[in-house]
């Protein structure tokens, strides 16, 4: 697996101190909000500035949650100034108040929101849902750079997709097997950090369809072996395309 | 003379869009004026306010000034306004002879439809390029800073129909651009406040140039808070090649 390393100083936020929910108003309007009162464990000075930006490409808005010592969320946190179409993620950042004012202390970015519909407390679904702009594409997997869990982004405008996909081994059978390879890739190969808990969890599941623990520092060619073992027996598994196939009409014998 | 502001309705914005379309094959197609005040077209504005197209008899001269101009007639909450797309494409309409001017040719060279009509759905890469409501979000979020933004490197025939390369570098990056603290460092670097000018050579593309200035901030933003950060600090760790545009206490404080 390949690190990465941080020079700028400034610590890593992680997820599981962080709380941001995304909800719609009966206006239609998008809002969030942030329960961030985690960060004070994380040991920095009280009077470090928060501050939480919502992004979606180049858009992006910025909100002020007062000081780690003394958080002031915001009454509201409109989404309004984002581009339309996609799910927005965020950036929390910690900025240094007195000393040094201006420099980021800590910053967790890329963060996507929780979605109370899918995630419970303590439970975690592998793959969650999203749905999304896509233009003409079927599906998409979200930026597996970042920290936050992998999604399986399918179009909003085909109607039902959510549910076709859950029950039709065809649609599973063409796009389930690809998301297993691309993101046991990002794992394997990328820079993901082996500590998150959505890397743990995947990594598990693939020790689960190989029915052994996953190499510890395999070589790359052992890495494209372990991939396409994983794949293999997922598919073989899940039995798509016997899934598929139209069970064979029961024939019934006439005794005249 | 002056004119009620007003905004365009569903049938103004599509005459107006198809018009547009249109101009694209025919530069010398007169404006469609008449949706501006027709009732089936255009509607009473939320709020009061008269304007006019050439103050004391003049065109617009900068893009600042008339930026300025529009902030005092738009007085507004700004969030809700900047949103406004049926008042910013009516105001286009109005604004057209300045904004898309008739060539010596007696036709006009239109720009993309963003720079004129704004999306009912917020796109902020579409939203930047809108020539009336640029400029006047460019003054109303920054004040005289935004003069290294709105006033032309020249002289030029019809400014209001162009855009200028720092605006192009740091208004089409909104964490940029949403920093006042950024735009003030600009205005330092790149404006003449005693000429009241942007400097010359201000446009350029080599070392120190504006399109450098986006690329070294968004470095900066991996350990800086472009939020937080003051003008000073974000001046003080620019790299060399900026040295010749900083400015010295003696001429240009901060």
């Amino acid at each position: 697996m390949k690190r990465s390393f941080n020079s700028t100083g400034r610590k890593k936020i992680s997820l599981d101190l962080l709380g941001i929910r995304v909800y719609k108003q009966p206006d239609g309007r998008r809002y969030f909000s942030a329960d961030l009162s985690k960060l004070a464990n994380m040991g920095l000075s009280p009077d470090a500035e928060v501050f939480v930006e919502p992004y979606v490409g180049t858009s992006m808005m910025r909100y002020n949650f007062g000081t780690l010592g003394a958080l002031t969320p915001p009454t509201d946190c409109p989404l309004d100034e984002l581009d339309h179409g996609k799910p927005p993620l965020f950036r929390v950042k910690v900025v240094a108040h007195s000393q040094k004012a201006g420099q980021l202390l800590a910053m967790a970015d890329r963060v996507q929101p929780g979605d109370s519909e899918q995630e419970t407390e303590g439970r975690h679904f592998l793959l969650p849902l999203e749905e999304c702009d896509l233009g003409e594409a079927i599906w998409g997997l979200s930026d597996l750079r970042s920290d936050a869990r992998p999604r399986l982004q399918i179009n909003q405008r085909i109607p039902d997709l959510g549910s076709r996909l859950a029950t039709d081994p065809i649609l599973q059978g063409a796009i389930f097997p690809v998301v297993v390879k691309e993101v046991m890739t990002a794992i394997l190969f990328g820079t993901t950090d082996e500590e998150l808990e959505w890397v743990t969890d995947w990594r598990a599941f693939a020790s689960g369809l190989l029915k052994e623990p996953l190499p510890e520092s395999p070589s790359e060619e052992q890495e494209e072996e372990v991939i396409e073992s994983i794949v293999t027996s997922f598919v073989s598994g899940m039995r798509f395309a016997t899934t598929a196939v139209p069970a064979e009409p029961i024939v019934e014998s006439s005794y005249d | 003379m002056t004119d009620a502001i007003r905004v365009l309705n569903d049938a103004g914005l599509t005459a107006y869009s198809n018009y547009l379309a249109a101009l694209g094959e025919n530069g010398s197609l007169p404006p469609p004026w008449h949706i501006l005040t027709n009732p089936a077209t255009s509607d009473a504005a939320p709020f009061n306010a008269q304007i006019e197209k050439a103050p004391a008899g003049k065109n617009f001269g900068d893009r600042f000034t008339f930026g300025s101009y529009l902030s005092t007639k738009i007085p507004e909450a700004q969030a809700v306004i900047s949103r406004a797309h049926r008042l910013w494409s009516w105001l286009s309409l109005y604004y057209f002879d300045q904004i898309c001017p008739v060539n010596s040719s007696g036709e006009r060279e239109s720009l993309a439809v963003p720079a004129y009509i704004l999306d009912r759905e917020f796109s902020y890469k579409n939203y930047y390029r809108h020539l009336v409501r640029t400029p006047w979000l460019a003054v109303a979020m920054h004040g005289d800073n935004s003069k290294a933004l709105l006033m032309p490197l020249r002289p030029t025939k019809a400014p209001l129909a162009q855009r200028g390369e720092l605006i192009e570098q740091i208004a089409s990056r909104q964490h940029l651009f949403s920093s006042t603290n950024v735009v003030a460092a600009a205005h330092a670097l790149y404006f003449d406040n005693a000429n009241n000018h942007p400097k010359p050579g201000a446009g350029g593309s080599k070392g120190g140039s504006p399109r450098r200035l986006a690329a070294v901030l968004n470095q900066f933003d991996l350990t800086y808070d472009l939020g937080s950060v003051s003008p000073t600090v974000i001046l003080e760790r620019l790299p060399k090649e900026f040295s010749k545009w900083k400015p010295t206490p003696e001429t240009d404080p901060l």
